[in-house]
């Protein structure tokens, strides 16, 4: 009987053993299945609209990287709180939830409630993904005010742009890039790529004549473009005095490249006139073989 | 009268014999083995085909043109050569007609072929523009058709009233031939409306085949691309078609009078005037080449260069210089000498030009397909060469069997020799003069 007992026992340690290693093994197979995501947060902020999160995930195999597609992520917004000791808490708060498109990316729109007059910090962060490790990765940005005009100096249009802070403190040093908007994005203004604030915070650029835009409306565009403390600024200003494109489509018109419909006339007139010539005549031979036929003598 | 008799007994249509029959077998063959192949390209659609998004044309359209480029002999011997005031080509003017209606007929059902869906080619008539040159095409191949089926038909009356006597001991026959007599008399009221029928057809004939051939060029040259983009197509393209025309009845010369023993009536002197015509066309043919690829290579556009390269000494040279030697610039040689213009060296040289006259469509088609002046993008490496496959080749082959099926046809039961117009020629008939062809 001991020897039973004893048989059972090590057999019962030999199955749990077994077991285990399995589970082991498994749960150690699945860490390993998942893949490492190099996560990247810009923020982005349009003026008199809103400000947007851009997200980037990728994963990298071997020496390539692919996109994380249809990839949740959870975005929060990092508040301080101060406490009456003097001393500061931080706290994170959920903000929203966004999915990556097929090439990996997503734009987040922070709600205006989550958006602060001093300091903002967010976080983006996978969690339980069943595919990719969790990550995170986070984006801290100085609200600043970027106000575009147009002016005019010696005759000549000038566009002029002012970066402050939310104080009105000019904002010197900055790079603007200034551009026109168009449909695949934006034609340079001025002969720079772009160009750096005065100790006002103003930069100002001569605009060339002849901007054509529908109705003569030319959307200028002045970008301060992934900058460390203050993220990316983009203000747009409407103008009106751009020269109006006219439309110079043919599409109702008598074309080589019309539709049957809109042959030109001329080629209507005179291959028809040709056609009823020649099968005219070939009719009136056809019938003379009849003529042929019927001559009694 | 007893020269009339034997005039009728040498030139009425003859029985097959053995050779004919297994002729006319071997081509049902090829049709049936074509047909086979089209119904395998209908069936799995035009990926049976080595043509892809670079060589979108290939063999189908070399072989449409080729057609188009045949046919236009019908106009060059019975018109041209009529209007010009020459009497030697009478025996040859029924050999030149079979070929055209033959030819036209097979272009027009190969471009039918090279459709991906046939069943929509009423949409032709229903969405065709006037502003395209398919529909030019279109227009311009039918009326040719019918113009080359009238002047096959005319002169044909008066030895159809012949035949109808001659095969008087075959009833079924003989009444065929009447019914096509239309009751031809020879009397002064239908002498009279054949007549002006005959100078209506020969007059109208030029400009329609001449039209014919230069819109099918239009369909390259208005399309911008290396090597077609030429304000000389239209006479590039007629040029080669006289020539090609013209050694195709050098050969249908040569096989008829041998095979149906015409040697009376198509003698070494006729052989003699194809040759000089022929060197003559060859002549202009290859002024023609010298411009079209002189000037392209002088100006050496990149496009340009790259498409002459392949032609002088890429993929194509072999093909090409064999082209421009033995089918243009040997007949040349050849011909200018008596002995070259002898039937038996004649009818090689036209074999040969008629052989290089097929690769030379090729040539203008294909080549230029695979060096755009944009790459098409995102294409296999391998859609950057054009290999016809073995259905496309059968179907081509297919429709050259099919053109030589009807002329075999024809000739088994047309005169190959207009009778009537050989017996007024020698005074043999005293009725009314009937228009010479």
């Amino acid at each position: 009987m001991k020897h039973l007992a004893n048989y059972y026992r090590k057999s019962s340690f030999l199955i749990l053993a077994a077991l285990f290693s399995i589970i082991s093994i498994s749960a150690f197979g699945q860490e390993d299945d998942k893949k490492s995501v190099n996560l990247s947060v810009e923020h982005q902020k349009i003026i008199g609209q809103y400000s947007i999160l851009k997200i980037s995930a990728k994963y990298k195999i071997e020496k390539a990287f692919f996109p994380c597609e249809k990839l949740m992520l959870t975005i929060y917004a990092i508040t301080e709180t101060e406490l009456e000791d003097g001393e500061s808490e931080t706290s994170e708060k959920k903000i929203g939830q966004i999915q990556t498109n097929e090439d990996g990316k997503a734009k987040f729109i922070i709600p205006a409630t989550s958006i602060n007059e001093t300091k903002n910090e967010y976080v983006v962060k996978i969690e339980d993904s069943a595919e990719f490790e969790d990550e995170e990765e986070s984006v801290e940005v100085l609200p600043a005010s970027l106000k575009v005009s147009i002016e005019e100096i010696d005759s000549i249009k000038h566009i002029k742009a002012i970066l402050t802070s939310p104080d009105g403190e000019p904002l010197e040093e900055q790079d603007l890039k200034v551009g026109l908007k168009r449909l695949f994005g934006n034609l340079q203004i001025g002969e720079d790529e772009s160009y750096s604030t005065d100790e006002e915070g103003v930069i100002t650029v001569p605009i060339e004549d002849g901007l054509t835009g529908v109705d003569g409306k030319l959307i200028f565009q002045v970008i301060l473009e992934e900058s460390d403390e203050y993220g990316t600024i983009i203000a747009n200003f409407e103008a009106g005095f751009g020269e109006p494109i006219t439309d110079k489509s043919s599409f109702n018109e008598r074309t080589m490249w019309s539709p049957p419909t809109l042959t030109p006339i001329y080629l209507w007139i005179f291959p028809n006139i040709l056609l009823i010539g020649v099968w005219s005549i070939l009719f009136v031979l056809v019938i003379n073989l009849f003529k042929i036929y019927k001559s009694k003598n | 009268m007893k020269d009339y008799d034997k005039l009728i007994l040498d030139l009425a249509p003859r029985k097959f014999g053995k050779l004919g029959q297994i002729w006319v077998a071997f081509l049902c063959l090829i049709i049936l083995l074509a047909m086979y192949a089209y119904y395998q390209q209908i069936d799995k659609g035009l990926i049976i085909t080595g043509m892809r998004d670079y060589a979108l044309w290939g063999i189908y359209i070399s072989n449409f043109v080729f057609f188009v480029a045949i046919s236009l002999v019908g106009s060059l011997v019975t018109a041209i050569l009529r209007l010009s005031g020459t009497h030697w080509s009478t025996p040859l003017t029924r050999i030149s007609e079979v070929i055209a209606v033959a030819a036209i007929m097979m272009a027009g059902l190969t471009i039918i072929l090279d459709m991906g869906r046939p069943e929509r080619i009423y949409n032709i008539l229903l969405h065709g523009r006037l502003q395209s040159p398919i529909i030019w095409d279109v227009l311009v191949i039918t009326t040719y058709l019918v113009i080359s089926l009238l002047l096959l038909y005319y002169p044909l009356l008066p030895d159809f009233a012949i035949l109808k006597k001659h095969f008087k001991e075959k009833p079924f026959l003989s009444k065929i031939y009447d019914k096509l007599s239309l009751n031809w008399k020879g009397s002064e009221a239908q002498v009279k409306i054949y007549n002006n029928a005959i100078r209506t057809l020969s007059v109208m004939i030029i400009p329609i085949a001449f039209t014919i051939h230069t819109v099918t060029a239009w369909l390259f040259a208005t399309t911008y691309r290396p090597g077609w983009d030429s304000s000389n197509f239209g006479p590039y393209f007629i040029a080669g078609a006289f020539v090609a025309g013209a050694g195709a009845v050098v050969v249908l010369m040569y096989v008829l009078r041998k095979v149906y023993h015409l040697e009376e009536y198509i003698t070494d002197f006729h052989f003699d005037k194809m040759g000089k015509l022929l060197v003559l066309l060859c002549l202009v043919y290859l002024y023609f080449n010298v411009n079209e690829y002189l000037v392209p290579a002088y100006k050496t556009t990149v496009e340009e260069a790259a498409h002459l390269e392949g032609m002088f000494t890429g993929d194509f040279a072999p093909l090409f210089w064999s082209v421009i030697i033995f089918g243009l610039i040997l007949p040349i040689i050849v011909l200018i000498f008596p002995k070259g213009r002898k039937p038996l060296p004649l009818f090689i040289i036209g074999l040969i030009v008629v052989v290089g006259a097929w690769w030379k469509r090729y040539l203008i088609v294909s080549p230029t397909l695979l060096h755009p002046f944009l790459p098409v993008q995102g294409v296999p490496e391998e859609w950057h060469f054009y290999h016809p496959t073995l259905l496309e080749w059968m179907i081509t082959f297919g429709t050259l069997a099919a053109a030589l099926l009807i002329m075999t046809i024809l000739f088994r039961y047309l005169p190959i020799i207009p009778i009537h117009e050989t017996a007024e020629e020698k005074g043999f008939l005293e009725t009314h003069k009937t228009e010479e062809l």
